[in-house]
């Protein structure tokens, strides 16, 4: 396991990168990385989860029954039956065809925030991890960030900017920057110091060659597993601002709102609330179980030998 | 007062004296024990949402009133009927002119602290209420407050206001009576002294307020019972417990388990169900408020009464109001309650027509090209929150185009100030249909004119509504001003909201009121 | 050592200055102000800029940051702008439900998760093994804010014998106090109960993978003689990491599950003054919450400097 330069940071080491997979896993180091992806059971269970979520999204308009947004006073509170597989919702609209258009604002919103973060954290923490002087006050910027409950501070962004999908993903980037910063800081730290680039720095390649052809794809591993799990917690974090109700605004469905709804009914119509919850329990499942079967395989440690 | 002169009593006058005090304790008190149900404990009021003052001067949330209106009483208040009635007057006189008024005051009142209520106090309070209170434009008019003896007080109009007996004893802002010595006091920031049957102990923001029997409170025998916010007040509790519950499910639960006597707000959808069960009682508080959305005279497209009349018939009432209020409405198209004096149906004809076809036309005949209808609800209140809904997609059906921006309810208040950010603005009218017609719908006449253009004809209506000398008149003008309302469709209204409350079965002598009261109400075993 | 724990008091310092200066800024963003909530919702604009002034609201932004700076200078945290009581008292009155809650959580994540590890990596890859590894998993992937709703319908409607919700103080009803922290305690430990038995799992199988336990296990020698001790200390390094992480990620959960359960605990005040914008309130809230995660912080390393020396030197081992 690499020396864990975030300690110095003051926060203990994440827990997610000290899960060791099960001794039975192939390690020999000439199996492509494909091939054991693809023999990870679970990963491919993660694979399967995660692409029914986006069958859902991506094939909406053939597998929707009505229009989400429908209303009908008269047909409310149903449960479910034919015309509505999942019920009805006490405006009267169809359940099942909700779930399936919510399920697109949370995977949207979910893979912008990915992108974000990613491209974010990767550049703050390459400057951090590189450059000696910038380290101290970018890395005390993140850890005042990380002091905010993440709820909160997403909560307060919302606010401030206004409900929409595209602020809410600058919210939760805001939230998830310093976790990936953080990792991408780690792994630069190390790679810096390993004999290759030093011995390209003393030989005068300029940094940004350096960083391109050395520090970046030798970093890239841990950050790849860790925005698979940020893809999940976007995913949780949209539908509790929906929730609260700082999330994208109606009548785009979406899961965390439709929960929102539910709970004024939880005695009489238990399944407004249900169905949803369990949609985004599913996601996050396959997320996670994705980013373990990438953290297994892509196991740092393998990575780095072969620089 | 002089003190009569001591002089040493003999043993056999005092005995007299102690024996005449007995016999006129015993005759005193015997109608009392037989009269006076033996006094419970506690009694445990749920309320939805925190007070965030308990200055009755400060807020016009209902919030603040429940509670104030325990520990304060009013010169004059409004009865059951909604009628004008004395409280701490004991007698009102007009002058013949209109410009003064004189309040002779109830003798023998107490406040909290001992101090009997003198013409000072009032004085005091009405100055006071004239620097700090938030609707102290009522006493705006007046120029002199004199007090020429303890128990009278004088007011000087600079004009005359035929409604401002009205107007003094309007809730929203009440104008409580409190000690001279509060008078300096900042907003908010003043000593819970009042003269009402409840007297403050402890305030724990976010959990509860506690008041205690204010035991040498002397119940107004004028009247008979609870009536208005007036009334004869006795109470049957040592303490009562305001708790904040936010949660309706909790406060739902709260009461079948036992634990609070009467809730605030029962969702209507537990209304039915908790309606077979024999431990509780469920109570229908009918026009509560005017559901309705505030309409943007200044924005496009609705800055052209031909696409605001395809607005209004375009709407279906009552599906609005079914899936708003889930059941718990009446729809008329006033705007004040039926029942009340000044309840007039101008309008009419354009109320709850459903008529799509009619608003494609007139969208037609507007040069509608689609410009994007932006309507502003809040996640604050579910009625406004999903009125919003089902209004949006009628009129998409309509053929117009729609916006819905979600806030938390401070948002959204601030964004109601900028002209250019809403169309329609969804909200609640409460208390100003309940004081009278001149504070229904006050906010469409300069300067609040939350439909952003000013309307001179409203305008004009509204100050020939509140100098009209006679009650016809007033109606008269009335019924012009709500058709004005119509015509120009300066506000949407949807329907009345009927709020439901709940209390345990065992409760007796509670009858909803836009406050809960909690004085005539006992516990039965 | 104490030259150590003094530098990380030091470097804490400009990172709580940030975190108001941050938590004011985007306050100032959000329009609305508590002069609004304060005047009720039939107040006109008049009304509500009465309020604004009489609460000193007009002035500036610089200036009233400024003020409030000085007054943590003089250790005054401010004066609520709705609670009717100083910051201090209201985050003092608070702050024991949160950490209770939160206590309990702990409590529960460590009593289910670390023998859940255990037992799952002395089985690994049996049936048990497995249903520990997707039982952690559905832990980290259920939104506890439903899953709480679903928890209150179960126990608190169907079968009643949980309340649904608020809280009881443990002074006033110690049985009571237990009762009424079950279900959220459940709702937010679970993500905490999954993260800790995978770590544990994972240490553990390292451990097993070491010679001598394999040397041991094929002798026969029962594993309680063999690892005991050794596999103790090594569990005891998860634990420690997963406390440190916890408070940061409960402190998180605790203003949802807070506010789905009407516990008047520290999150929900914080969440409730966000949207009632009790400045005063949130700076300060945010402030003792801060500060709080770098004591924790701080005390966790300590921890793991105590536990294996060679942690504080070249990592995790």
């Amino acid at each position: 396991m690499m020396a864990d330069p975030e300690r110095t940071s003051a926060q203990p080491p994440d827990p997610a990168a000290v899960d060791a997979p099960a001794p039975h896993l192939p390690r020999a180091a000439d199996t492509t990385i494909w091939r054991r992806l693809l023999g990870h059971r679970l990963f491919i269970t993660g694979v399967i989860l995660f692409g029914l979520v986006l069958a859902m999204a991506l094939f909406a308009d053939l597998l929707a029954t009505a229009a989400p947004e429908k209303m009908n006073v008269r047909a409310r509170f149903r449960t479910p039956q034919w015309a509505f597989l999942l019920g009805t919702d006490n405006y009267g609209r169809d359940i099942w065809s909700r779930l399936l258009y919510g399920s697109r604002l949370s995977l949207s919103i979910g893979f912008a925030v990915v992108l974000v973060t990613g491209v974010a954290g990767t550049c703050i923490g390459l400057l951090a991890g590189y450059f000696k002087r910038l380290d101290g006050p970018l890395m005390r910027l993140m850890d005042a960030l990380m002091a905010f409950p993440a709820i909160l501070l997403a909560i307060a962004i919302a606010s401030a900017l206004g409900p929409s999908a595209i602020n809410a993903v600058i919210a939760l980037s805001a939230v998830y920057t310093p976790r990936t910063a953080r990792i991408v800081r780690g792994s630069v730290l190390v790679v810096r110091e390993m004999d290759y680039v030093q011995a390209a720095l003393a030989s005068g390649a300029r940094h940004g060659w350096v960083i391109w052809r050395h520090i970046l794809p030798n970093s890239m591993a841990p950050l790849i597993v860790q925005l698979t799990f940020i893809f999940a917690y976007a995913v949780l974090a949209e539908s509790i601002l929906s929730f609260l109700g700082v999330g994208p605004p109606p009548p785009t469905p979406s899961w965390g709102s439709m929960i929102a709804e539910g709970q004024a009914y939880l005695r009489e119509a238990p399944l407004m609330a249900l169905f949803p919850g369990i949609a985004i329990a599913l996601t996050a499942m396959g997320l996670n179980l994705l980013g373990d079967g990438l953290r297994d395989v892509l196991d740092p440690r393998l990575k780095v030998q072969h620089g | 007062m002089t003190t009569p002169p001591q002089v040493p009593l003999g043993l056999y006058q005092r005995l007299i004296r102690l024996g005449a005090l007995c016999a006129l304790c015993i005759y005193g008190a015997t109608p009392a024990l037989a009269q006076t149900p033996k006094r419970a404990a506690m009694l445990v009021f749920a309320q939805e949402a925190p007070p965030p003052t308990l200055d009755p001067y400060f807020s016009t949330s209902i919030s603040t009133r429940n509670v104030a209106m325990h520990i304060f009483e009013t010169l004059v208040t409004r009865d059951e009927t909604n009628a004008v009635v004395p409280e701490l007057a004991d007698k009102i006189t007009e002058s013949t002119d209109g410009l003064s008024y004189t309040f002779n005051l109830r003798r023998g009142v107490k406040f909290h602290n001992g101090a009997e209520m003198t013409s000072a106090d009032v004085k005091a309070s009405l100055e006071r209420y004239k620097r700090v209170a938030l609707q102290k434009v009522i006493l705006d008019p007046v120029t002199a407050i004199d007090t020429p003896d303890a128990y009278t007080v004088v007011l000087r109009l600079s004009k005359r206001v035929p409604v401002f007996l009205d107007e003094l004893s309007s809730f929203v802002t009440p104008l409580a009576i409190m000690p001279a010595s509060q008078r300096d006091r900042e907003g908010g920031k003043v000593d819970l002294i009042g003269t009402g049957p409840l007297q403050f102990v402890d305030w724990q923001a976010d959990s509860h307020v506690r008041l205690k029997r204010f035991p040498d409170y002397v119940p107004d025998r004028r009247y008979k019972g609870t009536d208005g916010f007036a009334g004869r007040k006795e109470i049957f509790f040592e303490q009562v417990d305001f708790k904040l519950v936010k949660d309706p499910g909790a406060r739902v639960a709260g009461l079948e388990a036992g634990q609070f006597h009467i809730i605030e707000d029962l969702p209507i959808e537990s209304a039915k169900r908790i309606a077979s069960n024999k431990a509780i009682a469920v109570y229908d508080l009918k026009n509560w408020w005017l559901q309705g959305a505030w309409v943007n005279h200044a924005k496009a497209p609705t800055n052209d009464n031909r696409v605001r009349r395809a607005l209004q018939i375009a709407l279906d009432m009552e599906e609005i109001m079914e899936i708003a209020t889930d059941g718990a409405y009446v729809l008329q198209p006033g705007l004040q309650y039926p029942g009340n004096p000044y309840h007039v149906t101008n309008g009419a004809q354009f109320y709850n027509k459903k008529d799509t076809a009619g608003a494609r036309k007139l969208l037609a005949e507007a040069g509608y090209k689609g410009e994007e209808i932006v309507i502003i609800t809040n996640s604050s209140y579910q009625s406004m929150y999903k009125a919003a809904q089902v209004v949006a997609e009628q009129l998409k059906a309509a053929g117009f185009k729609v916006r819905i921006d979600v806030f938390d309810w401070a948002t959204a208040m601030a964004r109601r100030s900028d002209g250019n950010a809403w169309n329609l603005w969804f909200t609640g009218q409460g208390s100003g249909p309940s004081v009278g017609p001149f504070a229904a719908l006050k906010d469409v006449v300069s300067p609040q004119k939350n439909q952003i253009t000013a309307d001179p004809v409203i305008d004009a209506l509204y100050t020939e509504l509140i100098t009209g000398t006679t009650f016809q008149a007033r109606k008269a003008t009335f019924s012009k001003f709500q058709e004005r309302v119509y015509d120009q469709v300066l506000f949407l209204k949807f329907g009345d909201l009927t709020r439901k409350q709940a209390s345990r079965a065992n409760v007796k002598g509670f009858v909803p009121y836009r406050i809960p009261r909690m004085w005539n109400v006992r516990l039965e075993d | 050592m104490a030259e150590f724990v003094l530098r990380r008091l030091l470097s804490a310092i400009p990172v709580l200055l940030l975190v108001t200066l941050i938590a004011a800024s985007i306050m100032q963003l959000v329009p609305g102000d508590p002069a609004m909530v304060i005047a009720g919702s039939g107040a006109s604009d008049a009304e509500v800029q009465q309020v604004r002034l009489a609460l000193g609201l007009d002035r500036s932004f610089g200036v009233r940051l400024l003020e409030w700076y000085g007054g943590l200078l003089r250790g005054d945290l401010g004066q609520s702008l709705l609670l009717n009581r100083s910051v201090t008292t209201a985050i003092a009155e608070r702050l024991p439900v949160t950490l209770a809650l939160a206590g309990f959580a702990l409590l529960l994540t460590i009593i289910i998760g670390v023998p859940a590890g255990i037992i799952a990596a002395l089985k690994a890859n049996t049936a048990i093994d497995q249903a520990v590894l997707m039982l952690a998993l559905i832990g980290v992937s259920v939104p506890n804010f439903w899953l709480s709703l679903m928890l209150i319908v179960a126990f608190g409607v169907w079968l009643e014998v949980l309340p649904a919700g608020g809280y009881t103080p443990f002074a006033d009803d110690p049985l009571g106090w237990v009762r009424c922290l079950i279900l959220p305690g459940i709702s937010l430990a679970l993500l905490q109960i999954g993260l800790l038995a995978r770590i544990t799992r994972a240490t553990m199988l390292e451990v097993l993978r070491q010679d001598y336990v394999r040397t041991a296990r094929a002798k026969g020698l029962p594993i309680r003689m063999v690892v005991g001790q050794h596999a103790l200390r090594n569990v005891l390094v998860p634990v420690v990491t997963v406390i440190g992480i916890s408070f940061g990620l409960l402190l998180s959960g605790s203003v949802v599950i807070e506010t789905v359960y009407s516990i008047p605990g520290l999150g929900r005040l914080l969440a409730t003054a966000i949207f009632s914008r009790d400045y005063p309130v949130i700076q300060g809230g945010l402030l003792v919450t801060a500060a709080m995660l770098v004591l924790l912080n701080l005390a966790v390393d300590l921890l793991y400097a105590v536990i294996d020396p060679r942690i504080k030197h070249d990592g995790r081992s």
